[in-house]
């Protein structure tokens, strides 16, 4: 917000933590596919930290899952943090949007040229209301699963017994069922607002801003504020490394 | 905390599970149940090789690798030195047997879906080896949990986790 030079061309739409929150995740769920997929390279990253001497034996893919587990889980943390005293754009309340908003903005998009608003559209908020929530049950479920050999387990599976944590796994999967769908539509309707209605939300979600007249300026967006004080994002860091630690260590 | 907040959490499923703790189980009663888990499931798979019933011997030999599985996860996670004195102690029967859960017939093309890959009748020798690899940890965490000593039940993880790794590598079909 206080740099001139920039202000005069670009709007800010995205705050750096949300960025980093958001291929951070991406980056996270890949590796959380690959060590579930059992991927030969975590088998090298295995024989590594035993050559290094920081395991002591090879606990295989699952246990570097069950690591991954915990950026995954700092991430989200971090994100629902930041969605109630975030950002503008981040704010749960102020993106998320009634069936009012949502059926006027998909009426809006007859109208050319398109040019998308300052955060999340009406439309999009629902899919990242959805992936959310199924990743929270991704999590969730997680925590109290255990693999089929009883090698490796989610850091609250003690709480459980091994059929209990085998149910835990069943539901797992089916999450990531959801899951795998809803990122497909995630990047489809990405692809849609880039070739079909000529508006990039990639760009903007890697800089952080976008060229104003490419953007719908309204009132609410003018006054928007797109910023991450390092007082209340270092809190956040702090309160989500504590919830991971504090699951992680009980 | 971390102890505190661990015992909060098993206490309270003890207390759902039996209303209470109980007595310390004897030795000689904790071998009792351990060998009479391991003779069910190898009575069973016998009985139904005798049957040809091979969708059964699988059934059989899944459930025993299941309790394996469970008492290794009890041997990891829990704190309560008589639990992981039981666990061990399962573990440890079970392992005996396990060589006998593979007989011929029993393995993939039996029509029947199992995980078990034909190389453990192909090579017999280094399928041998790492059963055995199991046992000998099992019977040092069994020996361990005798002597009351949780830490010392905890330092045999690796080489129970290393056997069970090492022979799924080898001899068990990915999920």
């Amino acid at each position: 917000m206080n740099s001139n030079e920039n202000q005069q061309s670009r709007i800010r739409v995205w705050d750096w933590t949300i960025r980093v929150f958001h291929w951070g995740l991406v980056f996270l769920i890949l590796c959380m596919w690959s060590t579930a997929e059992n991927h030969g390279i975590w088998k090298q990253v295995d024989n590594l930290a035993v050559e290094w001497g920081i395991l002591s034996y090879a606990r295989g893919n699952m246990y570097w899952h069950t690591v991954i587990a915990a950026g995954v889980m700092f991430l989200m943390s971090y994100r629902i943090y930041w969605g109630i005293v975030g950002s503008s754009t981040a704010r749960f309340g102020a993106f998320v949007k009634g069936p009012a908003a949502i059926s006027a903005y998909i009426k809006s998009l007859k109208n050319k040229p398109y040019k998308p608003g300052v955060g999340h559209n009406p439309l999009g908020a629902l899919s990242v209301i959805a992936l959310l929530l199924v990743l929270m049950a991704q999590l969730g479920t997680g925590l109290f699963s255990v693999d089929t050999d009883g090698l490796a387990s989610g850091p609250l599976s003690g709480l459980v017994d091994y059929d209990t944590g085998r149910f835990f796994v069943s539901l797992h999967e089916t999450a990531f069922r959801a899951l795998y769908i809803l990122i497909t539509l995630h990047v489809v309707a990405v692809l849609v607002y880039q070739f079909v209605l000529k508006a990039g939300l990639l760009k903007p979600m890697l800089a952080g801003s976008r060229p104003s007249d490419k953007t719908k300026i309204t009132d609410e967006s003018d006054q928007a504020e797109v910023s991450a004080p390092l007082l209340k994002v270092a809190f956040g860091v702090v309160l989500s490394a504590g919830l991971v630690w504090l699951v992680w260590t009980v | 905390m971390k102890n505190e907040l661990f015992a909060l959490g098993l206490g309270s499923i003890l207390l759902l599970a039996s209303c209470g703790k109980e007595e310390p189980k004897p030795q000689a009663e904790i071998e009792a149940e351990a060998s009479e888990t391991a003779a069910e499931i190898t009575e069973e798979v016998t009985e139904e090789v005798a049957e040809s019933d091979f969708g059964d011997v699988i059934d059989a030999r899944e459930k025993g690798m299941k309790t394996i599985a469970a008492s290794f996860k009890t041997i990891r996670e829990s704190d309560d030195i008589e639990a992981v004195k039981e666990a061990a102690a399962t573990m440890d029967e079970l392992a005996s047997d396990v060589g006998m859960w593979f007989p011929a017939g029993s393995g993939p093309g039996a029509g029947v879906e199992t995980d078990a890959l034909a190389a453990i009748w192909t090579e017999p020798v280094e399928f041998t080896a790492a059963v055995a690899k199991l046992k000998a940890a099992t019977t040092s965490a069994s020996a361990a949990a005798q002597t009351g000593e949780l830490a010392a039940v905890k330092a045999t993880i690796p080489a129970i986790g290393g056997s069970c790794k090492g022979c799924h590598d080898a001899f068990k079909a990915e999920d």
